[in-house]
């Protein structure tokens, strides 16, 4: 397919590896595993401790938060950040602070389910594509042409409108618009498997199809998706933070940190802390997912390795 | 080359098709009875009346049916009539359509203008303070929502600084510099995530576009920093660039949902955010329709001249 080539080689091999500039640069001649690359990134390592501390928050900040989600305090309504209110209090006399930590695990929640579908199909209709090839491969790369035809929030949103608007519908929209990437990478890193010598030799003792895709190539593409599984899990964060600053997906008391800003904009002039707190919050969120994706891509990509 | 392009253009047809088919699904798989949108759930209204509402807009007809008919107008430039204010939506659309191309153009151009640049100088004095500094302004830049830089531009410069206004619109016709004045804030927020983008290919291009033996060959006769620069490394570099701004278009309409919804400009991406909100179905259809082609359209130009720049696909 004429496009999905030209868009593949557009894609420069030696992608970007911002955070191989940061640190101290691994050495061909150690070998250095996977957690070593990582280690001596600066940028990466950043990134990991901001993914880690965002999972933990997403377990444990709910119970940490010194006031409940929807709780109201109408005497205390759009205070400045304070001792009781660390972030400030919103619109309603909410506590920002434990609004946050509640909206951590509706993120994380929407960042694994879409990473856990969109992954899913995107790996099973990659290495199908990739090692069938003839009119599988093109049907599948049509299919995933036509859904990265819609600009992605269009897409989410026209899904929404038909499912109905709630954070699950919200979440499989998401999803729906995150498997074209993960088809693309899957199938290009299956198509440079499938010739290999130990495929062939599969494929000579009589293995079956769905036993070499599983258990020879699939192995084999990990290093990819695990870097595409990183960047989409901030990505997907984004995208429900958008859609639900429309007012899309999640529905208002509950706090998804989109809901928050959008909730809080129009108040901006008399208190700006309700918007742009949860406004960083999303944004140093992503961050980090991006700082370990590029780390990860560093440290898997032995061809990146300087 | 010829059948290069010829074969590129055929693909339009079946990714259109598609397009259309998803589209049409989507709007038709929704849930319930489509009357109760055009004319409300009032059980006064009796069953026959539903019946001449569906049958006026066609909707008694099986689904092929009704999806070739559509394909059939919209083919003839037809969208068909909102469901809310019964006017025409490709009327509606070509008032909206400016905003939008408007909004979009000027994004791209701060985008371009400012992460071209950059890019280069960081390729070229790589691990350097500029390389350090546009590494980090690149990844804060990809993270960052729109809506936050919308957010925070609206904080500094319409209510501390009290130059730009926080939301409404004026036509350039009639107001050329109040129209620059209003689209100054929604076109940078729209350009951030471009930028950022564009910054880390433009600095990554270059760099292996500087690798190449070609580049230290014309070093090597003598040539000129500059003329080698101009010559043998941008033009290369040039072309994953060019790609890029094309695949970012997209993101770029998408964007302009959040974007016109929050300056509050006349543009496609709030009509069809208006539209869905009110259940207007009709728009909802054909305005996705059109982005979509819009940008299919463009995703085939930047195919188009990424051919014309390299030579090698040329003898295709």
């Amino acid at each position: 397919m004429a496009q999905s080539e030209a868009t593949s080689n557009t894609t420069p091999q030696n992608a970007p590896t911002l955070a191989s500039m940061s640190g101290g640069e691994a050495r061909e001649s150690k070998r250095p595993g996977v957690w070593g690359t990582i280690r001596k990134q600066r940028l990466a390592m950043i990134g990991l401790v901001i993914v880690l501390f965002f999972a933990l928050l997403a377990f444990i900040g709910p119970s940490l938060a010194p006031h409940g989600a929807t709780e109201q305090f109408p005497q205390v309504r759009l205070q400045s950040p304070s001792r009781d209110y660390p972030f400030g209090t919103d619109e309603f006399g909410r506590d920002i602070f434990s609004r946050i930590l509640y909206g951590a695990r509706i993120s994380f929640q929407v960042g694994m389910i879409v990473v856990g579908i969109a992954g899913t199909v995107g790996v099973l209709l990659g290495i199908m594509a990739g090692y069938r090839g003839g009119w599988t491969d093109n049907i599948i790369v049509l299919l995933s042409d036509v859904i990265f035809a819609f600009p992605a929030v269009l897409l989410a949103i026209a899904v929404i409108t038909m499912l109905g608007n709630n954070l699950t519908n919200a979440i499989l929209a998401i999803s729906l618009v995150y498997i074209p990437p993960f088809i693309r990478i899957v199938r290009g890193a299956t198509l440079t498997v499938r010739n290999t010598a130990f495929v062939e030799a599969a494929q000579s003792i009589g293995a079956s199809a769905p036993r070499i895709m599983g258990r020879h190539i699939f192995p084999n593409i990990t290093a990819p998706l695990i870097v595409q599984a990183s960047i989409s899990f901030g990505f997907a964060i984004l995208s429900e933070a958008g859609l639900s600053f429309l007012g899309l997906g999640n529905k208002a008391p509950d706090p998804s940190w989109g809901t928050m800003v959008s909730g809080s904009y129009g108040y901006l002039q008399l208190a700006w802390w309700g918007a742009v707190i949860p406004g960083i919050a999303i944004a140093l969120t992503v961050l980090g997912f991006q700082l370990l994706g590029d780390g990860l891509r560093d440290a898997l990509d032995p061809k990146l390795r300087r | 080359m010829g059948r290069y392009l010829i074969r590129r253009m055929l693909l339009l047809i079946p990714v259109l098709f598609g397009v259309s088919l998803l589209v049409f699904a989507l709007i038709h798989a929704i849930p319930g009875d489509i009357t109760n949108f055009v004319i409300g759930t009032d059980t006064r209204i009796s069953e026959e009346q539903r019946e001449l509402v569906k049958k006026s807009y066609g909707l008694d007809q099986p689904l092929p049916v009704q999806y070739a008919k559509w394909m059939g107008h919209v083919l003839q430039g037809d969208l068909g009539t909102s469901f809310r204010t019964r006017r025409d939506i490709w009327d509606e659309l070509s008032l909206r359509l400016p905003v939008t191309a408007q909004l979009a153009v000027m994004a791209a151009a701060f985008a371009i203008l400012l992460a071209i640049p950059i890019g280069v100088l960081a390729a070229i004095k790589r691990n350097s303070r500029i390389d350090y500094a546009a590494t980090i302004g690149t990844l804060i830049g990809i993270s960052l929502p729109n809506f936050l830089l919308a957010t925070i531009l609206v904080l500094i410069f319409s209510y501390h600084l009290k130059w730009l206004p926080p939301i409404g619109y004026v036509p350039f016709r009639e107001d050329p510099v109040g129209n620059l004045k209003v689209m100054l804030m929604p076109s940078v927020s729209l350009a951030l995530p471009l930028t950022a983008v564009l910054m880390r290919y433009t600095r990554s291009a270059v760099l292996e576009a500087l690798s190449h033996d070609h580049v230290r060959v014309a070093r090597a006769k003598g040539l000129a920093g500059r003329t080698v620069m101009s010559r043998h490394v941008l033009r290369n570099a040039s072309i994953p660039i060019i790609t890029v701004v094309g695949i970012q278009f997209a993101t770029l309409l998408g964007g302009t949902v959040i974007i016109e919804t929050i300056f509050g400009l006349p543009g496609i991406g709030r009509y069809i955010y208006e539209s869905i909100s009110t259940r207007d179905y009709p728009v909802v259809q054909g305005v996705t329709l059109v982005m979509a082609t819009i940008f299919v359209l463009i995703s085939l130009v930047v195919d188009i001249l990424y051919a014309f720049m390299d030579p090698r696909l040329r003898h295709r």
